[in-house]
């Protein structure tokens, strides 16, 4: 094995220390998970890690300035900062529900981009 | 003046207390108000727009106005009273004080839930030297400021504290534009969680640098440097060491602190430790009428650990408000080697399961927890990695629950530090 990674795995509070010995994907060794969730999440940190992208819009009409936004799912970590960027274009008008797709196919990334409280 | 009558009164709709007043009303409260001095309901987690919520209490990873709404949604469909805008002034005996625009509420109640949440810890609590220039926030302040109102804080951040929110606004100002410096912690680990760490702080580049101290701040109208100097192990800054960095903002996140001002005026008795009130396994205090939940009781890490005690807090809080909350003798609940604190602090035997809470004192590996009573051991549990940053939950079995006698005392003993 060429590499090792100490990966914190935040698929639950825990926090586990997982430790990956690796050259490629197919032949990774996985230590120190204390659920069998921890596997597929440490050897993904090694070679694409994703993550939930959280942030804001403008929104008007309400006393709230911002709506809180989400992706529907983990989108590369690689991406978070063109995340950010596009979010600067985007201006809402209430209301708004819970879970309305804001846009679809965020960013090409296979997920949408969602509202995360209603107002 | 006005006058109301209610079996369960829930003081705070956050997120303790919408869990609550919703477990009260399912429990047999026929009718419950929650109290709440903003004008939505959510409490602190409608600017907690981050991840990582839910993931106990609903199996899936929600933002904190995601978890906060579908509680708010079930309190509606449950039928529980609010009053928003309004704030509790004052407690006597088993009347609420509350005033609105519509004026003073004299508000009668059988059992009463206090949920109000905590407050963070600011510069006058730390002593903090230097100037008094702008920007200078707590985390939590700069958190409302980004996340409802959309303002920007500053360009370049240092974040003194490594409390989960600190570590959350370090990549929250990260992806708006800023710079985060650093993040300097005067203990020699991380106050907040190992996840946030990993998530807000590695993902981005941003230094951690623990057994680290402000020691200046300068700057006229604005903060423009502060300096930072390592501790020895006496938390005593190494000045020789000292360095500065260029900053226009910096954000405290050193902690928070439950707020009882309300509490104190109904005379309920407060840890010293903790500094929420002393309950027993019911959350109930020592004016047996008073119940306590979430962050005015103990400062949690978790939303979903909140929600949990919170449900107890309503449950127990309907049974009293009933007549049918059992009153026996309370035993001490203790911590002992390696444990900074444990909520509840008092117990009664009981026929049902009996939750502790409770924090250690310092991070360690290969941890064995143990509680224990007179007889002896009651229940253990071994961790690979404990941090104080982390709440540990155990859970007396109810069949051991029945004949616990003397003294519980929790011990955290690690093999490794």
């Amino acid at each position: 094995m060429d590499m090792k990674k100490i990966v914190i795995c935040t698929v639950c509070p825990n926090g586990c220390e997982i430790t990956v010995d690796y050259t490629t994907r197919e032949d990774a060794v996985v230590t120190g998970y204390t659920c069998k969730r921890g596997i597929p999440y440490a050897i993904n940190e090694c070679f694409e890690p994703m993550r939930t992208f959280t942030s804001s819009v403008k929104i008007n009409g309400s006393d709230r300035r911002v709506l809180p936004v989400k992706t529907s799912g983990p989108i590369p970590k690689a991406r978070l900062m063109d995340a950010a960027e596009a979010l600067k274009a985007i201006e809402l008008t209430v209301p708004v529900k819970m879970g309305d797709v804001i846009v679809e196919n965020f960013l090409d990334t296979g997920v949408n981009l969602v509202s995360a409280m209603s107002l | 003046m006005k006058d109301f009558s209610y079996p369960v009164v829930v003081v705070g709709g956050g997120p303790a207390g919408m869990a609550a007043a919703i477990s009260a009303k399912e429990n047999g409260a026929e009718k419950v108000l929650v109290i709440e001095r903003e004008n939505r309901l959510g409490g602190i987690l409608k600017q907690c727009i981050h991840a990582g919520f839910g993931l106990q209490y609903f199996g899936e990873e929600l933002s904190g106005p995601e978890y906060a709404e579908r509680f708010a949604v079930k309190a509606k469909e449950a039928g529980i009273e609010f009053m928003l805008d309004t704030t509790a002034l004052e407690i006597r005996e088993q009347t609420l004080v509350c005033v609105n625009t519509t004026g003073v509420l004299h508000i009668n109640f059988g059992a009463l839930v206090l949920a109000m949440g905590c407050r963070e810890r600011t510069r006058a609590n730390l002593v903090i030297p230097g100037s008094r220039a702008a920007g200078i926030y707590s985390a939590g302040t700069a958190q409302k400021l980004i996340n409802i109102y959309g303002h920007k804080v500053g360009k370049e951040v240092v974040i003194l504290g490594s409390g989960d929110i600190g570590m959350i606004m370090a990549r929250r100002l990260t992806l708006g534009g800023a710079k985060v410096k650093a993040v300097v912690e005067i203990m020699p680990y991380l106050a907040g969680l190992a996840r946030n760490k990993a998530q807000c702080l590695d993902d981005f580049d941003i230094p951690l640098l623990l057994s680290h101290t402000v020691v200046d701040i300068t700057g006229v109208d604005r903060v423009e440097s502060v300096t930072i100097a390592p501790v020895d192990e006496n938390r005593k800054p190494i000045m020789e060491k000292a360095e500065v960095i260029d900053c226009d903002t910096i954000l405290l996140s050193v902690g928070l602190i439950p707020e009882n001002e309300l509490t104190r005026s109904a005379d309920v008795t407060l840890s010293g430790i903790t500094k929420g009130a002393v309950v027993n396994q019911y959350k109930q205090t020592d004016k047996p009428y008073i119940f306590a939940c979430g962050n005015v009781l103990h400062v949690n890490d978790l939303v979903d650990h909140v929600s949990h005690e919170s449900e107890d807090a309503g449950k127990y809080a309907a049974m009293y408000a009933a007549g049918k909350l059992p009153t026996v003798d309370q035993i001490e609940v203790a911590p002992g080697e390696g444990v900074r604190y444990v909520c509840p602090q008092k117990a009664s035997p009981a026929d049902m399961p009996i939750d502790l809470y409770f924090r250690t004192a310092a991070p360690g590996r290969n941890t064995t927890l143990t509680v224990s009573d007179d007889n002896g051991v009651l229940i253990t549990k071994k961790l690979l990695v404990t941090t104080p940053g982390t709440i540990e939950k155990m859970t007396i079995p109810a069949d051991k629950a029945k004949n616990i006698s003397g003294k519980i005392v929790v011990t955290a003993v690690h093999k490794e530090a």
